[in-house]
């Protein structure tokens, strides 16, 4: 064989390049390819190539005749190295080619210089695998792996292995097995256009995504299906710092700032608590000797195990919940103060005092502070200095020098001056608290000084009869009344003071003289009509006091009293301290008990005897009626009028027992305050000013009988009539009240709660509101002697009145009704209402008669036309003025315009045919659009509904706690996903059970809940063991809660057992 | 005599039990509100799902409800059964008495006030606390069922009407001039200057709106929680003395002297239902808690009920006087007061009776007004010389919630509601005839519609304007044509509208040109007249 002929057969491909032959084909004999797998195909090619080129000499015998025998050759000598003998179908080529083989092959020189024709498979020029392990010896043989060995031996098994090249396979296979054979490099295939590459990759990646991505989709379908994902991932890992020293754990120094300071530190040693100590320690071991150092420790050692100790036992004492336990520790405790600091007590008592005193000071100050009266600093000070002095009247300078004044004497303590002229600064701090800005009491502890003696005899003989301003402010008619009452109220307190410090140096007159008005008792009149209980109107003024609301006045002192007696008689009551009476006071009152409540107490008493219940609850009443015959608590009944009045002058008639034993100190004032009491009459002293000051002349000219202003308590001893109790200007006591109603009204109620006397006190209620009667006279009565007025006996008689008018009133009411009482048992259903029908017919059209001449009904119908025609859509509708736009002539409507007005028409009239309120008689039911609840409607359906009927009927369930067993609230409210603040939402993992659940529908609970751990979602509870599960085979899985709830899974499982 | 059967809930124990099975199933049915969404229907994958889910949560809660309800509503209402010929009209109060527990038996007593009457009544809405309204200005309060007094007033003015607000704490009353409002100590706190003379008042407890209608005729509602005046409407009707408000859709009905009713809310000028009822003035007004039937008296000595969901009439009752006043109790019994005499009507709104349930006549006083107490069989009837209560089997509610009302309530728990009230506070809009409209689909009319258009419009329009002024301070010529601005000029549309100034100015221009023109041609002529010889000027035109 000639090397030429390799190259030969190079030119030969060459030529052929641009022929019709496919592109693997033609490079069939291109190159050696040792290809075990495509053995097959390889021949197949090579037959195909054989037969090829037998049937090609048309072509190129003549002119290539040395060229075709070149090529013949070199088939040859290919198909000699693979040892398969592939001649065409052609029997004369074969034969030729088997001559050329005799000819041309005249030496057997191969490679391995093996001889082919000795071989044992007789095909000459055939290499196999055998004849080449034969030349193999046989240590070498043994050397071979057992691996290669076998490789070889199947080789061999095998019929033909071919060493020759192929010429099918991808370009992959290609590369791959020139690789193999290590074989000279063969011409590459030029690379596909890019645009079918990359569709080809693209489609290859699509393919492999595809697969990717179709295993999540049970997954993601699934957890897009949850209404409510929990991501319980990482809880555990939520980073939480609740301690500075774990922020210091955890801070890294980072400005440059902070680095310096912490290298500072570390320099120093005291980078961390723990340096810092190891750093003092060895500093202190230094000065130490051994001894002393190894005590230390064991010092040290011993207080840190007491110390643990004595905190586990602090800490088991604290867990113990007894509470007699802690009762008892209390009382040891106790016990053991008290043992040790008997003496201490004292102090702390004394302690307590200063403490006591020295808030009040405190307060004091804060309120002084607050106020800033001492200054002239606040708003109406301010404008009043602006306004000039000169305008200012007397009032506002008076008020303006006070506030100078309490200034002056704050900066004189403030320097330290206050001892020289305490007295003084007493008095004027003691006037700060009161409520006056004008003219502060002046209060003497002991003695008077002259200059406050003749600051009081100043304020009775001056002051009262100086002039009212009569322009500014305070001559408007409210601010001078107010004025003139706080004149005589300073007067009145002057007197006082005046009195008593002229005790047995014969001061009487100028008390006398200058006894005025009481502040409590006056009020004016003017206001709102009152009601009165007697049956003739104006007789009698109501001796309440009243709330001027409508002026916006400063309300009067009495009423302000009086509205703190009543809170602090409610208060007493509401804790339940029951109103004690003293018996002198009951002795007295027991006589002049109020008319009412009296016989009100007696009937409920003879109701009951009457009625011979026992089983009704008496207990509390009996205890009532005790104590309204006592004349306490329960004496006045506060919508009875009346009875105030008897209660209030039996109240003065103890008033007037208190005066006999009352002391001599007070017997001038008492005489004086009872001057005014009954002579006036408590008519009077309601009255309008003007009278209330006749009364007070009257007063002057002399009077009989007195009552106490003020009786000073200093606890509250339970009710007396006409006073309340409160702190007031002479401090904490009972004072006279200018409002008994309202004071002693509060068991009215109470008192007047008959337990029901329905049957047997219908037969007797006649009887009995004629013993009523006499009863109520006959206290009257009572009450009048022991008064020794004539004013009882009125009240009598008044009651009487009223009595009689009630009975009128209801009489004629029940006629009116046409009840009778012996008649209503058998009328009892004839009288009332009863169904129309047959008989009331009659009567239907008697009303229709009586009412005949009003035809309401018509009036409605035409309302009801204009209200609906001025809710019709407007409709336009043309119009022309008669005359405009068209000949004289033809004064006609066009046919256009006729047409528009009958199709307006008949729009209108569809329209008032649609209404909800077009078929019903005698309602007109607006359809006017309602602007403001249009808010609250949805104006089109929201997004993801297409049907009304459908979004509609999804509201119809409320949402609400209220409406909604509580675990369906929670379902039906849970948000869409819950996370843990903190908590990181990992990438979702890929698990091919998760998938399997997630596609069977298992991974969300029966509220809808899927929980999602570390990014994959988990079934919330398996119960019962899987063998079972499997067993039933059934995919029955009890889902409960979050928390896997221990009884949800007993419940399940009892479930599983009943249905086995 | 055979012993009635009193209302106890004691006395339910005794009633036969029914199949539990079917009670569930008339539970479950009465629970129900509605068809449920037909999930058929619906295309959207995603809504069906949810709305799948949603409705099994539902049907599970009804289910759940009904199972509840078994335990958590044991009693029923009880009744006065009568025997052979006996009638339960001809039992008295004693009769009942007697055969009641001690409990109940201490709910009936008389308060003997009879100076300052006539009272009128009214109850919390837990039933607990009373209020007490005399005429001549007595005002009480007091915990009724233990006798005990809370607070008591003289206001010393005619008061005509009382009620109380969203709880026990505070009170209203319709005094001679103006409404003050008390705390539960009497303490006056407020004075409403606004509400003037009025006659009768109502408080709307889910809106917290008080309400009041007097002799001008006017209504008007002020919210208790913040103070201010909602609305006032003339109802142009004259004075009015009958207001009763229905307690399912918070509607007002007033009651006036020609005989008509009218429904008012807050948010409508003109009343939203009028209708003729009577021939003559009403004289009371009642309406059931479910609002759907209406019960009005009439001076025409007529009591007529009515559908008011239909707006009809559906059967009339004829009195002998005219009736003072109607109530209509929880559970729907009627009661009917002339004079001394009040009567109790069973089943009279659903179909005509022809006896009265009860009848009690007052031992004394006159009849003024009267209220069935909440979750209790006891009506507190005020009269002229006191204060009445009554036993009445089967008026209250057996079960109460504790979410709505709770007669046992502690002080935390009231706080508690109270809050809870104010934070569930409904605005007062939302007071509408028919309260299922809220949340739904409502067309609007198409005025409304047009007038929505143009303000939109509007508001476009002035957006654009206000853009253009800002651009219009930055006009420059350099860089006229940048993508940017003309994005601006298109964003503004300047071009359309400035086209027409623009056009016209052209015009001007052009006329103005052409005017000069044949001025100037004028001119011309003129001067060539000018310059020819006088005699020839006459050949020229």
């Amino acid at each position: 064989m000639k090397y030429a002929g390799w190259f030969s057969d190079e030119d030969e491909h060459s030529v052929e390049e641009p022929s019709d032959e496919p592109r693997e084909d033609s490079g069939a004999g291109g190159y050696v390819d040792v290809s075990l797998e495509h053995s097959d195909d390889f021949l197949g090619g090579m037959d195909d190539d054989a037969s090829e080129n037998s049937e090609m000499p048309a072509f190129s015998q003549e002119e290539e005749g040395d060229v075709e025998k070149d090529d013949d050759r070199h088939q040859r000598m290919l198909d000699q190295i693979t040892g398969k003998v592939s001649f065409g179908r052609d029997s004369k080529v074969r034969k030729q080619a088997l001559k050329q083989l005799m000819i041309s092959e005249a030496g057997q020189e191969t490679e391995f210089g093996l001889n082919p024709g000795s071989s044992s498979t007789g095909a000459a020029g055939d290499l196999t695998v055998e004849e080449l392990m034969k030349s193999l010896g046989s240590d070498e043989r043994r050397k071979l792996t057992p691996a290669s060995r076998k490789i070889l031996e199947h080789l061999k098994t095998k019929p033909a292995v071919s060493l020759a090249g192929t010429e099918a396979g991808s370009g992959k296979a290609r590369k791959r097995k020139l690789a193999a054979a290590g074989a000279a490099v063969a011409p590459v295939a030029a690379p596909l256009p890019r645009l079918i590459k990359e569709r080809q990759e693209r489609k290859a990646g699509y393919e492999d995504t595809k697969e990717e991505v179709t295993k999540w989709q049970s997954i993601v379908k699934a957890n897009r299906e949850a209404p409510t994902l929990v991501f319980t991932s990482a809880r555990g890992e939520v980073g939480r710092i609740n301690t500075t020293q774990a922020i210091v754990a955890q801070h890294t120094p980072e400005t440059a700032l902070e680095e310096e300071v912490a290298a500072l530190l570390e320099k120093a040693g005291a980078a961390s608590a723990k340096a810092v100590q190891e750093a003092e320690e060895k500093l202190a071991l230094k000065s130490l000797t051994l001894e002393e150092v190894r005590a230390r420790q064991e010092r040290l050692a011993k207080m840190r195990s007491l110390l643990f100790h004595h905190e586990l036992k602090a800490k088991r004492l604290k867990a113990i919940k007894s509470k007699d336990y802690r009762k008892r520790m209390a009382k040891v405790e106790k016990l053991h103060a008290k043992k040790t600091g008997a003496s201490i007590a004292d102090e702390e008592a004394d302690s307590d005092a200063e403490r006591a005193a020295e808030a009040e000071a405190e307060f004091e100050r804060a309120r002084e502070r607050l106020t800033l009266r001492h200054r002239n600093t606040s708003k109406w000070a301010r404008r009043a200095l602006k306004r000039g002095v000169e305008v200012m009247d007397a009032g506002t300078k008076e008020a303006l020098a006070e506030q100078l004044r309490l200034g002056q004497s704050l900066r004189r303590k403030i320097e330290g001056k206050d001892e020289v002229n305490e007295d003084s600064d007493d008095e004027i701090s003691s006037s700060e608290g009161g409520e006056d800005g004008t003219l502060g009491d002046v209060r003497v502890k002991k003695g008077l000084s002259a200059k406050a003696k003749a600051a009081a005899l100043d304020l009775i003989t001056g002051d009262a009869d100086a002039p009212l301003p009569k322009k500014g402010l305070f001559s408007l008619p409210f601010m001078s009344r107010a004025l003139q009452k706080q004149r005589i109220e300073a007067q009145e307190t002057a007197a006082q003071i005046l009195q008593e410090d002229a005790e047995g140096k014969g001061f009487e007159e100028a008390g006398a003289r200058s006894r005025p008005l009481p502040g409590s008792s006056v009020t004016s009149s003017a206001g709102r009509m009152r009601f009165v209980s007697s049956g003739a109107p104006g007789s009698l003024q109501v001796p309440f006091g009243f709330e001027d609301i409508e002026d916006g006045l400063a309300v009067g002192d009495a009423e302000l009293d009086s509205d703190v007696d009543e809170d602090l008689e409610s208060k007493a009551e509401r804790l339940g301290l029951r109103l004690k009476v003293r018996e002198e006071n009951g002795a007295v009152v027991g006589e002049g008990v109020s008319a009412s409540t009296k016989t009100n107490v007696v009937r409920s008493a003879g109701g009951k005897v009457k009625d011979g219940r026992s089983q009704l609850p008496t207990l509390e009443e009996l205890r009532d009626i005790e104590l309204a015959l006592e004349g306490g608590t329960g004496v006045s009944m506060l919508p009875d009028r009346l009875s105030h009045r008897v209660s209030a002058e039996a109240a003065t008639g103890s008033g007037a027992r208190r005066v006999e034993t009352a002391s001599a100190s007070h017997r001038a004032h008492f005489s004086s305050a009872a001057a005014r009491s009954v002579e006036s009459g408590r008519a009077d002293l309601f009255t309008s000013r003007p009278q209330a000051n006749a009364s007070r002349e009257e007063d002057e000219t002399g009077s009989k009988v007195a009552t106490v202003p003020f009786i000073p308590s200093k606890s509250f001893t339970g009710s007396r009539i006409g006073y309340a109790f409160k702190n007031g200007l002479q401090g904490l006591g009972y004072y006279t009240d200018p409002k008994p109603g309202l004071t002693a009204a509060k068991p009215t109620i109470k008192e007047s709660i008959v337990p029901s006397l329905v049957g047997p006190v219908a037969v007797i209620a006649g009887q009995r509101s004629k013993e009523h009667q006499q009863k109520r006279k006959g206290l009257g009565d009572a009450s009048l002697s022991s008064v020794g007025s004539v004013k009882g006996q009125k009240t009598a008689v008044t009651a009487q009145e009223i009595n009689h008018h009630a009975q009128a009133r209801n009489q004629s009411r029940n006629e009116k009704d046409g009840g009778d009482d012996s008649e209503e048992e058998a009328e009892r259903v004839k009288e009332g209402m009863r169904p129309i029908g047959g008989k009331a017919q009659t009567q239907k059209d008697l009303i229709s008669l009586a009412f005949a001449g009003d035809d309401v009904e018509a009036e409605f119908a035409a309302e009801k036309a204009e209200d609906v025609a001025s809710e019709l859509p407007k409709i336009e509708e043309p119009s022309t003025l008669p005359g405009w736009g068209m000949w004289s002539s033809a004064q006609r409507e066009p046919k256009w315009m006729r047409d528009a007005k009958e199709k307006a028409k008949k729009d209108r009239e569809t329209a008032a045919a649609g209404r909800s309120d077009a078929k019903i008689r005698n309602v007109v039911i607006s359809e006017k659009w309602d602007k403001k609840a249009a808010k609250y409607t949805a104006s089109s359906l929201p997004f993801p509904y297409t049907s009304k009927e459908v979004y509609e009927s999804s509201l119809r369930q409320p949402l609400g706690p209220e409406y909604n067993p509580d675990s369906s609230f929670r379902n039906l409210t849970r948000p869409a996903v819950l996370k843990t603040t903190g908590v990181v939402i990992t990438p979702a993992r890929y698990g091919k059970n998760t998938a399997r659940d997630a596609a069977a529908g298992i991974t969300v609970d029966e509220r809808g809940v899927a929980r999602v751990e570390g990014g994959m979602t988990v079934l919330a509870q398996k119960s019962g063991k899987e063998g079972t599960k499997k067993q039933q085979g059934s995919a029955q899985l009890s889902r409960g809660g979050i928390s896997g709830s221990f009884s949800k899974s007993l419940t399940a499982e009892k479930k599983r057992q009943r249905r086995i | 005599m055979s012993e009635p059967v009193a209302a106890s809930k004691a006395s339910s124990a005794k009633k036969a039990k029914k199949s539990h099975a079917k009670d569930d199933k008339e539970r479950r049915l009465r629970l129900q509100r509605g068809q449920g969404v037909n999930v058929k229907s619906i295309k959207d994958k995603k809504l069906k799902g949810r709305l799948k889910h949603v409705e099994k949560i539902v049907r599970e809660a009804q289910e759940k409800a009904a199972k509840v309800s078994e335990w958590l509503l044991p009693s029923d209402t009880g009744i006065l059964e009568a025997e052979g010929i006996e009638r339960t009209y001809n039992f008295k109060q004693e009769d009942i008495l007697r055969h009641v527990e001690v409990g109940a038996a201490q709910k009936v007593y008389d308060l003997r006030l009879p100076d300052l009457g006539p009272y009128r009544v009214d109850f919390t809405r837990n039933g607990r606390f009373m209020l007490l309204g005399g005429r001549k200005g007595h005002l009480a309060l007091m915990d009724w069922s233990q006798s005990q007094l809370v607070c008591e007033v003289q206001v010393a003015e005619t008061s005509k009407d009382v009620c109380f607000l969203h709880n026990e704490l505070f009170f209203a009353a319709a005094q001679k001039k103006y409404v003050y409002i008390y705390d539960k100590r009497g303490v006056e706190i407020h004075c409403l200057k606004d509400h003037l003379e009025p006659n009768r008042l109502q408080f709307l407890p889910h809106h917290f709106l008080l309400c009041s209608v007097g002799d001008a005729g006017i209504l008007r509602y002020q919210d208790t929680s913040h103070g201010a005046i909602v609305a006032q409407h003339k109802t142009k009707l004259g004075p009015c003395t009958v207001m009763k408000q229905n307690p399912h859709n918070a509607v007002l009905c007033l009651g006036h002297n020609n005989g008509c009713v009218t429904m008012w809310t807050p948010n409508i000028t003109t009343p939203v239902v009028k209708m003729l009822c009577h021939r003559g003035p009403l004289s009371a007004l009642a309406v059931n808690v479910s609002g759907t039937h209406m019960v009005s008296a009439g001076v025409d000595n007529q009591i007529k009920v009515w559908d008011i969901r239909m707006m009809r009439p559906l059967h009339a009752y004829f009195s002998y006087s005219p009736a003072i006043n109607v109530e209509i109790s929880q559970k729907g019994l009627l009661a009917v007061g002339y004079g001394r005499k009040v009567q109790i009507w069973q089943d009279a709104l659903h179909s005509k009776q022809q006896t009265p349930y009860m009848s009690h006549s007052l031992v004394h006083g006159v009849m003024e007004g009267f209220a069935f107490c909440p979750y209790e069989d006891v009506l507190g009837i005020g009269h002229s010389e006191g204060v009445s209560t009554m036993l009445v089997p089967g008026a209250g509610e057996p079960n109460f919630d504790s979410f709505v009302a709770n007669p046992f309530q502690s002080r935390r728990e009231r706080q508690e509601q109270e809050v809870h009230m104010l934070l569930d506070k409904l605005q007062p809009e939302t007071v509408v005839l028919d309260p299922d409209v809220i949340g739904r689909v409502r067309k609007e009319p198409r005025e409304v519609q047009v007038e929505k258009r143009r303000q939109e419009e509007e508001a476009n329009r002035l957006r654009r304007k206000q853009a253009e002024e800002k651009n219009d301070s930055k006009a420059r010529m350099k860089g006229k044509n940048r993508p940017s601005k003309r994005h601006r000029k298109k964003q503004t549309n300047v071009i359309e509208e400035k086209r027409p100034e623009v056009l016209k100015k052209m015009r001007d221009e052009e006329k103005r040109r052409q005017d000069k023109q044949a001025r100037m041609q004028k001119l011309e002529q003129d001067i060539a007249i000018g310059s020819a010889p006088r005699a020839l000027s006459r050949f020229y035109k």
